[in-house]
């Protein structure tokens, strides 16, 4: 008797570690996660806008808004995005490898109606730091936890009407590498 | 024997425990550790990079990209007022006052994710679309007939659930979280 309670009692724990040990894995192994699902529909470094129907790409996505995602890859170097966000309402936020958003601005922190952010790797944050150049607008930049991730422009259509121009706008946005600067001695 | 009958008890105990628990919590989300007003559920902190692992677990399945929390909160609804699980088969009356927010938007969805489609589009309500009547709550129709006023369309068979999304809020922060006001109520009508 006593030793089918020990047994019991060490299932249940061996269980809740069984338990612990897969959530944590779940984020790493889940099939279609939003990074995957936006493989086919964005490529890497190009913004495209998301169909508007469908849970293929990006599911319980809100249907008053465009979509416009570009999906990044740091080991070529940081990414700069540049997108135009109209003050309707509009938003970019930049999520990492299993989809959580570690970034995000909306249109009030527009300058002339857009936001520029760079990407970074944590390997480029001492290069970028020397690179600065003095001049210019001081450049926003963000380290990215993961090495790939995805950014998306989403902008509030207030109505059908809307859409083709917002659709326009948010293919407009660019993800593409930032250029590379010479490094003076 | 009974060694191994034991050895077998404890490992088997152990996976079932284990991973039944993940998979009813990935399905499900955790049952405390969230907003709940009414029917409507809300997890504050899903869209930061503080979420917990559920939180985590939950968006990878679902292949949701959470709204980061800086943009806006959404809010889900799977069961009426009443605790029913919403049904495309019935009509819907949603009734209340919503908290401040620059914006909001409703939308229906299937449990997987599609928006539910009417005559071939997608429309969602938004506070730039609804009407409004003067010193009046708030009230919207979800139904398969059009209804005057707001009307949501709802279309195919089964069960839904419904996604209210503030941008812009400040509900969900931790000084409003304590004051979770009314949203909007969730009637059922009759079914067909």
């Amino acid at each position: 008797m006593m030793r089918l309670l020990y047994a019991l009692a060490l299932g249940v724990t061996l269980g809740g570690l069984v338990h612990i040990a897969t959530l944590f894995a779940v984020p790493l192994m889940a099939p279609g996660s939003a990074y995957d699902r936006l493989a086919g529909a964005a490529p890497v470094g190009r913004f495209a806008v998301l169909p508007e129907a469908g849970a293929e790409t990006l599911p319980f996505r809100d249907p008053s808004f465009v979509v416009a995602a570009c999906r990044y890859d740091l080991a070529a170097g940081p990414v700069a995005i540049r997108a135009s966000l109209p003050s309707t309402y509009g938003s970019m936020s930049v999520h990492n490898r299993y989809g959580q958003p570690f970034y995000a601005l909306t249109d009030k922190a527009a300058t002339d109606g857009a936001v520029e952010v760079t990407i970074l790797s944590s390997d480029d944050v001492a290069a970028a730091e020397v690179e600065e150049a003095p001049e210019g607008r001081p450049a926003l930049r963000i380290v990215s936890p993961t090495a790939t991730g995805f950014v998306l422009v989403r902008l509030f259509a207030s109505g059908p009407s809307a859409r083709p121009a917002l659709r326009d706008l948010a293919g407009k946005a660019s993800c593409d590498r930032e250029p590379t600067r010479q490094i003076s001695p | 024997m009974r060694l191994i009958l034991l050895v077998i008890l404890v490992f088997g105990l152990a996976a079932g425990i284990g991973l039944g628990a993940t998979w009813w919590t990935v399905a499900h989300g955790l049952p405390v550790a969230r907003l709940a007003i009414g029917p409507w559920r809300a997890e504050p902190d899903a869209g930061t990079l503080a979420a917990d692992p559920y939180e985590r677990a939950g968006a990878a399945r679902r292949g949701e990209a959470p709204l980061a929390a800086g943009d806006g909160l959404p809010f889900t609804a799977e069961t009426d007022d009443a605790g029913r699980p919403l049904d495309l088969a019935c009509d819907y009356a949603l009734e209340g006052r919503l908290p401040n927010a620059r914006l909001w938007s409703l939308a229906a969805f299937s449990p997987s994710g599609s928006p539910i489609e009417s005559q071939g589009e997608t429309v969602g309500l938004n506070s730039a679309n609804i009407i409004r009547f003067d010193g009046g709550p708030l009230r919207i129709a979800l139904s398969r007939e059009a209804r005057p006023g707001n009307w949501q369309q709802l279309s195919g068979a089964g069960p839904f659930v419904l996604r209210l999304t503030l941008y812009d809020t400040t509900i969900g922060t931790p000084l409003d979280r304590s004051d979770p006001d009314a949203l909007l109520a969730i009637r059922r009508e009759s079914c067909r």
